[in-house]
């Protein structure tokens, strides 16, 4: 890290060296404009520390002074360019500084391993250790400089930390502290103070002699120089490029350039319009030339040279053509269709020239950067007294336009017009702040880029060059066979000799000319002097538009305040080339992406979208662009940016880097699957509303008579399988348990069966819909009759027969109604003859059958409900005979429904979960006689555990707080003499316990007491369990003291007190819901004898 | 002729029958020949029919059911039939706990009817009329399990019952109109006509009569010939009101058109003497009138065609049971 010191430290004079090393790499052209860099090597080349260290603080004044005398034409206008580029002052020169700082500072640093890597990749290992060579050297040499120079060394952290304190000072103060410093490092230097003038602010005047620029251009003269410098450009270019991805830039610019953008488009509407019909001209003129020519020599004279032999072959041979001359004509048009439009066999040249020149005009036209201000003329509005300051105004539709006249004979006319529009601007604007000036300024230059690439031809007008050629035909003949065949190639054979000639005659002009760089492969035709008979006539065109020019007014005062508003930016922006090269490389994709993106708002309101405006749809070969840009190390490729007209960025594009979505496109099923939802979700919405018409009523009319029926029926078949069961066990030794399971029996319900015929559009007669409500209908009538279930087939035959029935029935009555027979009948007497014809003697018949079918089947069936369910309790209940009469002294009913093990309160044999005790609510505790076989224990029990697992689950977690003596006054009156009773038992239970153990006996304090639980209670106390014998006989379980517990009447009332207090007691609660086939210990809670107590004290 | 006399062979019973039914008349024994025709054809196809039910039920033997099955729609005949097997049950049963004894009470109830039994009905006949007779479609037989029969349920009367009383109660009425201006030794030859019938204690005569050997694969019990017994004895009392009813129409018809001669006739005859001829002499039923109502009887209904409306097509048709 020590190498960076220097940078640290801000020591310019290390700094120095470091850009002298760098310049000799030519790492500046990379990032410098031109001028710039030619401006910094000069310094460089001054060599001189003083104008460098003043130069790097910003602290210079450049002065341009023309020392070099313009030699001819084409050199004043390059220095005037330059001039204008490097303005006169401190601020270019402060711009400058922090400019080449940055790059010191930033980019150098890539650019010192950049080097080494290139130059050393083959010595990959030491790559790490040479990578700071550059640097190493510098330090070497800086220290060697110390030695030299230790004075200087002692002042400089001085002017460092001075420059540090002042850091937040104006420029002005910082300059004037860096003149102080520097006036007295110059006392300390001596050398080379002879250049070295301050001016009054202190600051170091520059003369910069102009004849650096010039002379730089000399160099690149040669032909070598040339190419390389070519070759440099598209190095700096990709150089350029490469950085892009650490372009900082917001897309403010981008408003700017999509307005600039749409003021091209505008313009080049507005060309195409005025051009159009002035082409449209000059075909008619051409035409019409021609028509009335009529004579084959005119004839051959429009076609071209090209075609003159064979045409003076044709012309020989007139008479035997058997053509006329029309279609003659034809035939020569479709010859020549292949060539291009600025194709013109009169003026020879012109089609390289003009297509040249037009790629040019549109390559500035397109450098929206800075051409948009020049597109059109300049308007009265816009500049009142620019009539009289510039007295030939140009603009660059205006050229445009004179292209397509045809008014351009050579380049230098075409090079002037584009020349003048920018010293227009800078004569008009002649403040030197004006922002124009700097978009003209950059438009000079990128128009003198352009300009190397037409080539310097002069039309000549075919008579002329017919003229020449006849000569040359006598001169070589042997060349004319070829060229006639070829046509077109032969003048240009042409006119390589003219530039041969020419070149040899006068060498002075072909050192003027740039030299065309490889792209350009055509042969230049160097031509000295200017053609004298095609007149520029610019003033024509000038005149074409300004009908649209008001409205472009509010346009461009807009542009104008953002100019103004971003003149600063800009200027700042100028001073970086890899930003300006973003923006004019990516300018017309940004405007592009913009204007997309635009659509997608309102018009008017910015800020709403505007639905109705098409999608940006995602291009599938937008993908690889994406991708290309992904993978791609360098970010933004060459490919991409120099190549392509619209280059790709990602940062603007929304669409392409989603991947594409693999549309199966839609088959039917996925179709079908969409629209049952939605079908699903509408009749969801419906379904509230009302239910279909396929619904009958489950609360009135025959549907629910049917209904009951049909429920009474399962509910008695739910009573005979048990029957069933008990039969089974009293008969078999052995009942496999899956013979214990219930049938399942659903019940019926009402489902919509076509819950789709509510939407509107759907048809409720439709045949099949109705046929299944029949159906559903005879499957009704089928369990009604008494079947358990039906097969379809039987269901369906008979959904016919009923279908053909009522079909028989509408049939008789339609003919009845409809009968042309003079007696006809009443309606109500067809309807009568129309049953009697279909089997139903009176409407009464209708009347009975519902009445003894149904209504009496329904009673019946009720009562055959309560007869086996009686039936199934007398199964239940063996043993019952024993009792006497005096056993119902009490009208209790427990004796009719062996209901004796309520008092357990509890599900002592289970039959909750067997379900039994939904059946018959008072069945719930008797005692099965299947359930007295022990050998079933054990498979109920298996059974019953993981159901009882399951069901408990939830309350195992809970854990039941221990009640204390305390507590015993806050329960419910009615409990309390409960828990009085059980708090004595646990005291005595609590000494007893202390007496075993042979502790003190003295009782706790009461509220550390606590009662007692079932488990706890002393064995005695316990209820107890009663025990079934193998036999099954029950005779046992009387001997307990049942008899006291029979009469307690208020039994569920208790019971429900109690449940309500289950949360204090709910540890009994939790006993009582295990049932008896678990191997917990079981301990009933309450006991009989507990419950007359309580009662007698609820009686007291 | 003796091959005639084996083929007819309940002409008395047939008149006696006819009797019961209100003909007083001797009748011809072309008519009683074809009513014993008819009865047989409808015994065999009875037999024939219940046979197939036997076979579907997966027996080879007709039980009582198969028989009755044949005639469930009309209910009213079956609950007669059902008393009339309960009585029978109860006179077996009586027979077999006191010898003869019961013997002169089954003639009582025989005579008396299913009602008037009521009157000198003991308590042992109380409690043997118990075992009801029950039908395999009755309700209850819907399900698995049936519930046993406690004796108060027993005395409950079905709502079939009622109906069934009802329609007892008319043709005892019907029996009482018919009896009212008999004598003393009228009404006793009525009530032994009333007894007649084709298999009390000719059972084999009937199976020879009505060739069982030969339509039925195993001999059907005695319940079966007993059940057959009392349907063939309605089905001679129906056809017999159904020929009279034609009769009676026939000759309503038959003084309509002549109206005028017999009003003269009658105007000159005011006085009558002691040998006249009855006044309406009265024709015995011709075995014109018996085909009619036969033809009558075995009308198709509406109600069996009506699946058949318009279809098309032959419609075919059993013989009814009458």
């Amino acid at each position: 890290m020590d190498k960076l010191v220097s940078f640290q430290v801000n020591d310019t004079r290390k700094l120095f060296k470091l850009s002298k090393k760098l310049n000799e790499t030519k790492f500046f052209k990379n990032f410098l404009n031109e001028s710039q860099s030619k401006l910094l090597s000069y310094l460089i080349g001054l060599d001189n520390f003083t104008i460098w260290g003043n130069f790097i603080e910003g602290n210079v004044y450049f002065k341009v002074s023309s020392t070099s005398e313009p030699n001819d034409s084409s050199h004043l206008n390059d220095d005037i360019d330059v001039d204008i580029d490097i303005e006169d002052g401190s601020r270019t020169a402060k711009r400058m500084a922090s400019h080449i700082r940055y790059l010191l500072y930033e980019k150098a640093i890539d650019f010192y391993y950049f080097s080494k890597n290139l130059d050393e990749s083959s010595n990959a290992i030491d790559e790490v250790n040479d990578d700071y060579d550059l640097l190493d050297s510098l330090n070497t040499e800086s220290r060697a400089d110390a030695s030299n120079e230790q004075q200087k060394e002692v002042e400089k952290p001085v002017v460092r930390e001075e420059d540090d304190d002042y850091d937040d000072d104006d420029d002005d103060d910082d300059g004037e502290a860096q003149a102080q410093d520097n006036e007295s490092s110059k006392m300390n230097v001596d050398t080379d103070n002879e250049n070295i003038q301050f001016n009054e602010e202190n600051q170091l005047i520059l003369e910069v002699p102009s004849s650096i620029f010039a002379k730089d251009e000399q160099t690149s003269e040669s032909a070598e120089d040339q190419q390389e410098s070519n070759s440099e450009n598209l190095e700096d270019q990709e150089n350029l490029i490469k950085e892009f991805n650490k372009v900082y830039h917001n897309f403010e610019y981008d408003r700017e350039t999509l307005i600039k953008r749409r003021r091209l488009e505008k313009s080049d509407m507005k060309l195409e319009k005025t051009s159009a019909p002035e082409n449209k001209n000059d075909q008619s003129t051409t035409y019409s030339n021609s028509n009335d020519s009529g004579s084959g020599i005119e004839f051959a004279f429009a076609t071209g040279s090209s075609l003159k032999h064979l045409l003076g072959t044709i012309q020989a041979k007139r008479d035997q053509i058997p053509l006329n001359d029309y279609e003659l004509r034809t035939l020569f048009m479709d010859v020549k269709k292949n060539r291009g439009k600025w194709a013109n066999d009169d003026r020879v040249g012109q089609e390289e020239l003009y297509d040249a020149c037009e790629k040019v005009i549109l390559e500035l036209r397109s450098y929206t950067e800075h051409s948009t201000p020049f597109l059109n003329k300049v308007s009265k509005r816009e500049a009142p007294n620019y009539g009289l300051i510039i007295k030939t105004p140009m603009d660059l539709n205006t050229v445009m336009k004179k292209l397509k006249n045809l008014q351009y004979n050579s380049k230098q006319e075409f090079v002037d017009d584009i020349m003048l529009i920018w010293s227009n601007c800078l004569l008009y604007n002649s403040d030197p702040k004006h922002f124009l000036r700097a978009h003209a300024i950059a438009m000079q230059k990128k128009s003198l880029k352009l300009i190397p690439h037409i080539p310097n031809i002069v039309i000549k007008l075919r008579s002329e060059i017919e003229r020449d050629e006849e000569k040359d035909d006598i001169n070589n003949d042997t060349s004319k066979g070829k060229s006639s065949k070829k046509g077109r190639k032969r003048t240009r054979n042409n006119d390589v000799k003219l530039e041969h000639e020419s070149t040899a005659g006068s060498p002075e002009s072909a050192v003027e000319t740039p030299v065309e760089d490889e792209k350009d492969e055509t042969p230049i035709l160097v031509e000295p002097t200017p053609v004298p008979e095609v007149q520029t006539s610019a003033t024509t065109a000038v005149t074409t538009a300004p009908v649209e020019e008001e409205e472009e007014e509010e346009e461009n005062d807009e542009i104008n305040e953002e100019n103004n508003t971003n003149n600063n930016q800009n200027e700042d922006d100028e001073g970086d080339p890899e930003l300006q090269a973003w923006k004019t490389l990516t300018a017309k994709s940004r405007a592009h992406y913009c204007s997309a993106r635009a659509e997608l708002f309102h018009e008017d309101d910015k800020f709403k979208l505007n639905f109705d405006a098409p999608a940006i749809l995602r291009e599938p070969n937008e993908m690889a662009n994406f991708n290309e840009y992904i993978t791609n190390k360098q970010v933004v490729s060459k490919g991409n940016l120099l190549e392509n007209d619209e280059p790709y960025l990602l940062e603007y594009d929304i669409t392409g880097g989603l991947p594409g979505l693999v549309f199966k496109g839609v088959d039917n099923q996925e179709q079908e699957r969409h629209e049952q939802k939605i079908v699903d979700s509408y009749i969801a919405n419906k379904m509230e509303q009302s239910s279909s018409q396929f619904v009958l009523s489950t609360e009135n009319g025959l549907n629910s008579v049917y209904l009951k029926n049909i429920t009474e029926m399962q509910e008695i078949r739910r009573i005979c399988f048990k029957i069933s069961l008990v039969r089974q066990m009293q008969t078999q030794q052995f009942v496999h348990h899956t013979q214990m399971r219930q049938p399942e029996i659903e019940k019926i319900k009402e489902v919509d069966l076509d819950p789709i015929s509510k939407l509107e559009n759907h048809e409720e007669f439709d045949k099949e819909i109705q046929y299944s409500v029949l159906r559903r209908n005879v499957a009704k009538m089928i369990m009604q009759t008494g079947f358990e279930s039906a097969e379809p087939f039987a269901v369906n035959t008979l959904t016919q027969l009923a279908e053909r029935y009522l079909s028989n029935l509408v049939n008789s009555v339609k003919s009845h109604s409809e009968t042309i027979s003079k007696n006809r009948l009443p309606k109500s007497e067809v309807l009568l003859v129309s049953l009697i014809e279909n089997g139903v003697n009176k409407p009464d018949d209708l009347y009975t059958f519902v009445n003894e079918r149904l209504l009496t089947q329904y009673n019946k069936l009720i009562d055959l409900r309560a007869k086996l369910s009686n039936f199934l309790k007398e199964l239940l209940r063996p043993g019952l005979e024993n009792f006497n009469e005096k056993s119902f002294n009490d009208n209790s009913d427990q004796f009719m429904t062996g209901d004796f093990s309520n008092d357990l309160g509890d599900d002592f044999f289970g039959f909750k979960e067997l379900g039994l005790d939904k059946e018959f609510h008072m069945l719930s505790s008797s005692i099965p006689v299947y359930l007295l076989h022990s050998r079933l224990r054990t498979s109920y029990a298996s059974d019953g555990a993981t159901s009882k697992s399951q069901k408990y689950d939830d309350l195992k977690d809970y854990k039941v707080n221990k009640l204390y003596g305390t507590d015993v006054d806050k329960q419910i009156g009615i409990l309390r003499p409960f828990y009085h009773k059980l708090l004595e038992k646990s005291k005595a239970h609590f000494i007893k316990v202390q007496k075993k153990n042979g502790l003190s006996m003295e009782l706790p304090e009461i509220s550390k007491l606590p009662l007692i639980d079932d488990e706890e209670l002393p064995q005695k106390q316990r209820n107890i369990r009663p025990r079934l014998p193998p036999t099954g006989k029950i005779t046992s379980i009387k001997k307990r003291p049942l008899a006291s517990s029979f009469f307690l009447p208020e039994l569920e009332e208790l019971k429900v007190t109690k449940q309500e207090q289950n949360d204090d007691i709910s540890q009994h609660e939790d006993m009582a819901a295990i049932p008896l086939m678990s191997d917990d210990p079981f301990n009933d809670d309450i006991d009989a004898k507990e419950i007359e107590l309580m009662m007698s004290n609820l009686e007291e | 002729m003796s091959s005639q006399d084996s083929k007819y062979r309940y002409r008395v019973e047939i008149q006696q029958m006819m009797f019961v039914s209100g003909e007083s008349n001797d009748q011809p024994v072309e008519t009683t020949s074809l009513i014993e025709d008819i009865v047989r054809s409808q015994v065999i196809d009875i037999l024939v029919e219940s046979s197939r039910t036997a076979n579907s039920r997966g027996t080879r033997s007709i039980a009582p059911e198969d028989v009755i099955f044949m005639i469930r729609h009309d209910k009213a005949k079956v609950n007669r039939l059902r008393t009339y097997l309960s009585w029978k049950d109860v006179r077996k049963n009586a027979k077999d706990q006191e010898g003869g004894g019961t013997e002169s009470l089954i003639e009582n109830e025989a005579a008396a009817g299913p009602t008037t039994q009521a009157q000198d009905s003991s308590k042992m006949l109380t409690k043997y009329k118990k075992s009801k007779i029950r039908l395999p479609w009755e309700l209850q037989f819907m399900f698995s399990e049936q519930h046993l029969e406690t004796p108060e349920e027993a005395e409950q009367v079905d709502d079939d019952e009622k109906a069934a009383t009802l329609a007892s109660l008319k043709r005892l009425k019907m029996a009482d109109d018919r009896t009212r201006n008999m004598t003393r030794e009228e009404y006793v030859h009525w009530s032994e006509c009333r007894q007649a019938s084709f298999t009390f204690r000719k059972a084999r005569r009937f199976r020879e009569w009505a060739q069982i050997s030969q339509v039925c694969d195993s001999r059907p019990n005695d319940d079966v010939i007993d059940i057959l017994g009392f349907l063939t004895f309605e089905m001679v009392c129906s056809l017999t009101e159904e020929a009279m009813e034609v009769k009676k129409l026939e000759e309503k018809l038959f003084h309509k058109s002549h109206k005028n001669n017999t009003e003269v006739s009658e105007a000159t005859r005011k006085r009558k003497y002691l040998f006249d001829k009855p006044n309406d002499l009265s024709t015995p039923i011709l075995p014109y009138h018996i085909a009619e109502a036969w033809r009558r009887l075995q009308a198709i209904e509406f109600r069996q065609r009506a699946a058949r409306g318009y279809a098309g097509g032959k419609f075919k048709s059993k013989t009814r049971l009458i």
